[in-house]
């Protein structure tokens, strides 16, 4: 924050040249400005006449409008903020301008994070680095997707879904499965097939087949529902273990998602016990109530009633289960309290709370943790 | 020359880049697809030899869990002393050899029980097989044994007999190659997604170089600025020599190292990693017998 404090001295002590002394300021900097490694500080200033700038962001225990604070009289504004280490913040800029407000990205910050409902500037702390695990490497043999549609009894419609199918696979060998919920997001947000390639390649993870399925009433599919834990275990695994090279077992079968997918996967494993020995659930959506009723609208009902019996009564889950939440999350206090569970009903479980919100992003830089200790490869085996 | 790439599993032919480098004519003894036809041949046979690596397999789970303690009580005293000559210590380190001494004789036990009861070299398909190993190593001048998975590459060489009809022929090995001529084979990796690995013992190697552990790609795998680990590592593998090998280094023809300094580097049981540039005391009395012209190297 220093820098914008000396800026706003030398435009204190020179307020004609602020326009030439906020140019210099925005042509030296990148921004948003990282002051002793993990401290954040926010600039707007775009040079039309502007009356407000808000912060806008997903980090849950901090107000989620944030307004800036004006340099001198001029039309720039800045905004300091105290990040946990490592931390990653997505965020647009509010700017107000008469009564309306406009969101829109950072104009000086060139990162971006995408997701379904568009992208939004990130602003990723000192310490945190993208991992190089996730970018194309172009040594890699890269796996194949082929595209399949099948009918679902449960469901009673056609469904689609893609299949990677890894570099490594000829015919006569038979490969572990992982289900991805919202499988094209993790697709297109979180480079899961690059990954995928770099991973096997480099023989952290163990060569597997990875089908990714999405919802057609998503949210409602993936609350609990029993249909969806059918659909899982009866139409589409039923259908790969007959069109596919797909080991027996529920130790060769995963199942993951994130966020509603996360539930649907626990359901769907807690529904089908001995089916599923693989979980990897990232900032699942485990609402629950002591006392009370839950205020998260009538979509989560299920959910509630799920955890709810889950805590009460928790069955054995016969699966190694991977858990991650973010910190910024306000679903961390629900996947927190669901370790404890874990630990005395699963197989194993691995459980990594990181600095970061409710995101891709923060989903894909779990996926290396997560893999390779739900499906190792045979790294430990390689000396070449 | 010929090459054994069935440490490259499916890849095992993808050799061109390594013809091209050598630039001499180059026989691939195909041992990973020599082994599918054998499953497809002989399917009994390969069933006996896959019961048999399932029992390796079930032992070396109780090799792990004590491992795991044998560990635990040498990085104890030798973090409260670090003193190599500590009786205490010693004497922790004589049981976590007499671990590792158990598993390679539970490991020893099954590969001798399944030679015995199955006899594979018997068996027509292998016969002939290696009727054409020999043949071709009649042909060659050298044989390379390149790396990759090193269990499958031991277990393809091991089950052709190339562990005896390896001796006495000139050998380029490297990395996992390297490894498995010698006594025995260490599998080691610090830096795993998931912190340090335990290093076990995977089997015993050929023993063409005896009384050596080779530890390719040393300074990726290992923790080498930790002497802590490094004086464990080396008091567990004495009296055998603990050889790091880097990229690009090696050990040649009489001992002789070659390769940029540091490239071939010594474990010491006190904790430091020197490098060596001569390392003629290697008893390579298991290969060429005109001169050791051996090489390995990472």
């Amino acid at each position: 924050m220093q820098r914008v404090l000396d800026l706003a001295a030398r435009i204190e002590r020179n307020p004609r040249e602020a326009n030439r002394l906020l140019n210099e300021f925005v042509s030296r900097w990148e921004f948003p400005l990282m002051d002793d490694g993990d401290n954040a500080t926010f600039f707007y200033w775009d040079g039309q006449p502007t009356d407000a700038v808000f912060l806008q962001h997903w980090v849950f225990g901090l107000p989620s409008r944030q307004e800036f604070r004006r340099i001198g009289n001029t039309d720039a504004f800045y905004l300091p903020l105290d990040l946990p280490r490592g931390a990653r913040v997505e965020y647009k800029f509010e700017v107000m301008r008469g009564p309306n407000g406009r969101w829109m990205h950072d104009p000086r910050n060139p990162r971006r994070a995408f997701d379904p409902f568009g992208s939004n500037s990130v602003c990723p702390a000192g310490s945190y680095e993208e991992p190089e695990w996730c970018r194309h490497d172009p040594g890699a043999r890269q796996g194949t997707m082929q595209t399949h549609r099948f009918y679902s009894q449960s469901w009673g419609d056609e469904r689609e879904y893609q299949l990677y199918v890894p570099a490594e696979a000829r015919p006569g060998k038979e490969y572990p499965l992982l289900i991805v919920h919202d499988g094209t997001d993790f697709l297109h947000y979180a480079q899961m097939r690059t990954l995928l390639d770099n991973l096997i390649h480099r023989h952290e993870v163990a060569p597997l087949l990875v089908c990714f399925t999405s919802g057609v009433r998503r949210n409602w599919e993936y609350a609990a529902n029993s249909a969806q834990a059918d659909f899982l275990k009866h139409d589409l695994l039923a259908h790969l273990a007959a069109t596919q090279p797909v080991l027996e077992g529920p130790q060769f079968r995963g199942i993951m998602g994130a966020s509603f997918g996360g539930v649907s996967a626990l359901h769907a494993a807690i529904r089908h016990p001995g089916t599923w020995g693989r979980l990897l659930l990232q900032s699942g959506s485990f609402a629950f109530t002591d006392i009370g009723e839950h205020t998260r609208g009538p979509m989560w009902d299920p959910i509630v009633s799920f955890v709810n019996n889950l805590r009460e009564n928790p069955p054995p889950i016969d699966a190694q289960v991977y858990l991650s939440c973010g910190t910024f999350e306000s679903l961390i206090y629900y996947n927190r309290s669901l370790v404890p569970v874990f630990q005395r009903v699963a197989q194993g479980v691995r459980f990594t709370e990181v600095p970061d919100g409710h995101n891709w992003i923060n989903w894909r830089d779990r996926l290396r943790e997560a893999l390779t200790w739900l499906f190792p490869g045979p790294l430990w085996m390689y000396y070449e | 020359m010929a090459l054994i790439s069935a440490g490259w599993r499916y890849d095992e032919e993808r050799d061109e880049p390594l013809r091209d480098a050598i630039g001499l004519p180059v026989i691939n003894l195909k041992l990973y697809g020599a082994f599918r036809d054998i499953e497809r041949d002989a399917p009994e046979l390969v069933t006996a030899h896959a019961r048999k690596q399932a029992a390796l397999k079930a032992v070396k789970t109780v090799y792990r869990d004590a491992i795991v303690s044998g560990l635990a009580g040498v990085q104890k005293l030798w973090a409260d002393r670090r003193d190599p000559s500590c009786p205490w210590f010693q004497q922790a380190i004589r049981h976590l050899q007499e671990v590792d001494a158990l598993f390679l004789a539970e490991a020893d036990r099954l590969h001798e029980e399944f030679a015995a009861t199955e006899r594979p070299f018997q068996h027509p398909k292998v016969r002939s097989i290696r009727d054409n190993i020999e043949n071709a190593l009649a042909t060659c001048s050298a044989v390379l044994v390149a790396g990759g998975h090193v269990g499958v590459l031991r277990n393809r060489m091991a089950f052709f007999g190339l562990d005896q009809a390896l001796r006495g022929k000139r050998i380029f090995a490297w990395s996992g190659g390297a490894m498995v001529l010698a006594d025995r084979i260490l599998l080691y990796h610090d830096y795993t997604t998931h912190g340090v690995g335990l290093a076990e013992y995977l089997d015993r190697g050929f023993g063409l170089i005896p009384g050596v552990v080779f530890l390719p790609h040393a300074e990726q795998r290992l923790d080498l600025k930790s002497k802590d680990n490094i004086a464990i590592l080396a008091s567990r593998l004495a009296p055998m020599r603990a050889i790091g090998l880097q990229n690009g280094g090696g050990i040649g023809p009489e001992g002789r190292v070659f390769g940029r300094e540091g490239a071939v580097t010594e474990l010491g049981v006190d904790g430091v990693v020197r490098p060596i540039l001569d390392a003629a005391g290697l008893d390579a009395s298991g290969l060429d017998a005109s001169g050791g012209r051996h090489a390995a190297r990472t």
